[in-house]
């Protein structure tokens, strides 16, 4: 892990409706980094504005909503200030966003394949055969069983598992520095909700990009993450490695996550007690 | 697209009104072949003559055979009804998916623009266009379908701008797509359902217009021949030859119903 950082928000502040006044701010001088390699949890409850954190790091915020302050560096560059041209150049080539909901961000009507060969073709400058091909190697390297029956089917033709995996298989298909996964496994099962975790940490290590993992839930991620970041009302409010958030949570906040997260855990099963040798691994 | 068809198959006022317009239009495509007389000649000693077995729909005051002239006149009536409500939904289509898409000052002019031309009444302009530049087949098609594209761009507009908040759009933008490819390949073929119903209903509207601007006398001109200009001819002599303007008249409104039969059948199995 280099200092430099590859990612930096500073001083973030995203505005709904109207003025900028105080109640309208969703987020409001936010300030994050991530770092070449890194996992970054960020937590925080509904509504406190990690979906919106996603979206202002990719410019996607639109009207009622607006970056009303501060500046996102992308290795040096500030995306909110750069021209359309070159923010496309790095929409999905450098920076990748993996949906919420893995049905509703593939295209209905269209077959799941083409959908990923088109991002080939436009970063990669791939022709039709060989884009098609790396598709193919990239769903089963997502681990979609019968990748080529995959590839001509359509999304509503999948089950919600193997469409999450297909977003992983289309965000990894740059190879972008970074991936936001916004809240990836929500809408699956516990059983489906792990089996894409291990994909998305496997395909992690395998292409060495830096994760920021957004989610509620600070039990997913913990034994996982490098750097945990917890977010309240639309700022950070303790931002620390795994290990000294789970030992010793400073924020009020913090704690209140932690415990609302040990509550739920079953006696027998792994507590949130951090893992340190798969710590050093993914280190 | 086999599931859309056993839908479709269920709607049968839909299907009746396919085969009709289907019909009309291979009638129509082989009107030469199947008309019993030449729909141009005039028969001095056949004039007036009633329907009978061998003048089927009767004859005008000219002794010109009116199901001979029928078919033929289905060529001008649907040809133009198509090509008038394939400009309409190309322009309103462009310009409702570029103002929902883009939103902003050009939504507010192109919308304020179609405001604008909803508020004059149609036929005026049509009358206005045709009287300045004549009445030949392409001026009817543009006046016609510069005239008739303002609910297609409302419609697209609002599909679009629904569509744009779904996440498949989002995505699609992060995915470092062009707008135009945006528009073309992921905007679009997701409204094209409404799209396909507005399309029946349009051409029977165009279809209807077609007869009232040819029964003015502003559309094609004699000797060519539509179904309004069959009923304009037929007007004159109705106390004495009803048969003149009830057929074309039949085929006007047997038309216009299918195409609504098509689009409602349409709208629910779609």
């Amino acid at each position: 892990m280099t200092n430099q950082e590859l990612l930096k928000i500073d001083n973030l502040e995203v505005c709904f409706y109207a003025e900028a006044q105080p109640e309208n701010l969703v987020v409001r001088g936010f300030n994050l980094e991530i770092f070449p390699g890194e996992t970054l949890a960020l937590i925080g409850e509904s509504g406190c504005g990690k979906t919106t954190i996603a979206r202002a790091i990719l410019r996607l915020i639109d009207w009622p909503g607006k970056i009303t302050n501060g500046k996102i560096f992308y290795r040096g560059e500030n995306l909110l200030a750069l021209p359309e041209p070159r923010l496309r150049q790095i929409r999905w080539k450098e920076i990748a966003l993996i949906f919420q909901e893995p049905a509703a961000a593939l295209n209905p009507l269209r077959r799941l394949g083409p959908q990923i060969t088109e991002v080939l073709r436009l970063h990669l400058g791939l022709n039709k055969k060989s884009a098609a091909e790396k598709t193919l190697q990239l769903l089963e390297s997502a681990g979609l069983p019968a990748a080529a029956r995959c590839f001509g089917a359509y999304p509503h033709e999948l089950s919600s598992g193997m469409r999450q995996r297909a977003m992983i298989a289309m965000a990894i298909a740059c190879r972008p520095a970074l991936i936001i996964a916004d809240e990836p496994t929500a809408a699956l099962d516990a059983h489906h909700q792990n089996e894409a975790l291990a994909c998305l940490q496997r395909l992690q290590r395998e292409y060495e990009l830096s994760l920021l993992f957004i989610t509620h839930d600070i039990g997913l991620i913990a034994r996982w993450a490098h750097r945990v970041a917890i977010m309240q009302q639309g700022k950070i409010v303790e931002a620390e490695t795994t290990e000294q958030i789970l030992a010793r949570p400073q924020h009020p906040h913090t704690k209140k996550l932690l415990e609302a997260a040990q509550r739920f855990q079953v006696p027998g099963l792994e507590s949130l007690e951090i893992n340190h040798a798969s710590i050093t691994a993914a280190g | 697209m086999s599931k859309i068809w056993h839908r479709c198959k269920r709607q049968k006022l839909a299907c009746a009104g396919f085969v009709l317009i289907a019909s009309w239009m291979l009638l129509g495509l082989f009107a030469p072949k199947l008309a019993p007389h030449d729909p141009f000649e005039q028969v001095p000693n056949q004039r007036y003559q009633a329907p009978n077995p061998h003048h089927l729909c009767g004859t005008d005051q000219f002794g010109r055979d009116i199901l001979s002239r029928l078919l033929i006149g289905s060529r001008v009536s649907l040809s133009l009804g198509l090509v008038v409500t394939a400009v309409a939904l190309l322009i309103g289509t462009t310009l409702g998916a570029v103002a929902g898409n883009f939103g902003g000052a050009l939504d507010a002019v192109i919308m304020r623009g179609v405001d604008l031309l909803l508020s004059f009444p149609v036929i005026y302009l049509l009358v206005t266009g045709v009287a300045f530049f004549g009445a030949s087949w392409a001026i009817l098609v543009l006046v016609m379908g510069l005239t008739s594209w303002m609910d297609v761009a409302r419609l697209v507009r609002a599909e679009i701008l629904s569509l744009k908040e779904r996440d498949f759009i989002k995505a699609a933008h992060v995915l470092g797509l062009r707008q135009r490819r945006i528009i073309f390949r992921h905007l679009l073929p997701n409204a094209l359902s409404p799209l396909i119903v507005l399309f029946a209903l349009r051409l029977a509207d165009v279809i209807l217009l077609e007869s009232s601007l040819s029964f003015l006398g502003l559309g094609v001109q004699p000797p060519a021949v539509s179904w309004g200009s069959i009923i304009r001819d037929g007007r004159d002599v109705l106390a004495r030859a009803w048969w003149i303007v009830t057929f074309p008249g039949l085929a006007i409104v047997l038309t216009a119903m299918a195409l609504n039969w098509i689009a409602e059948g349409l709208r629910k199995s779609l």
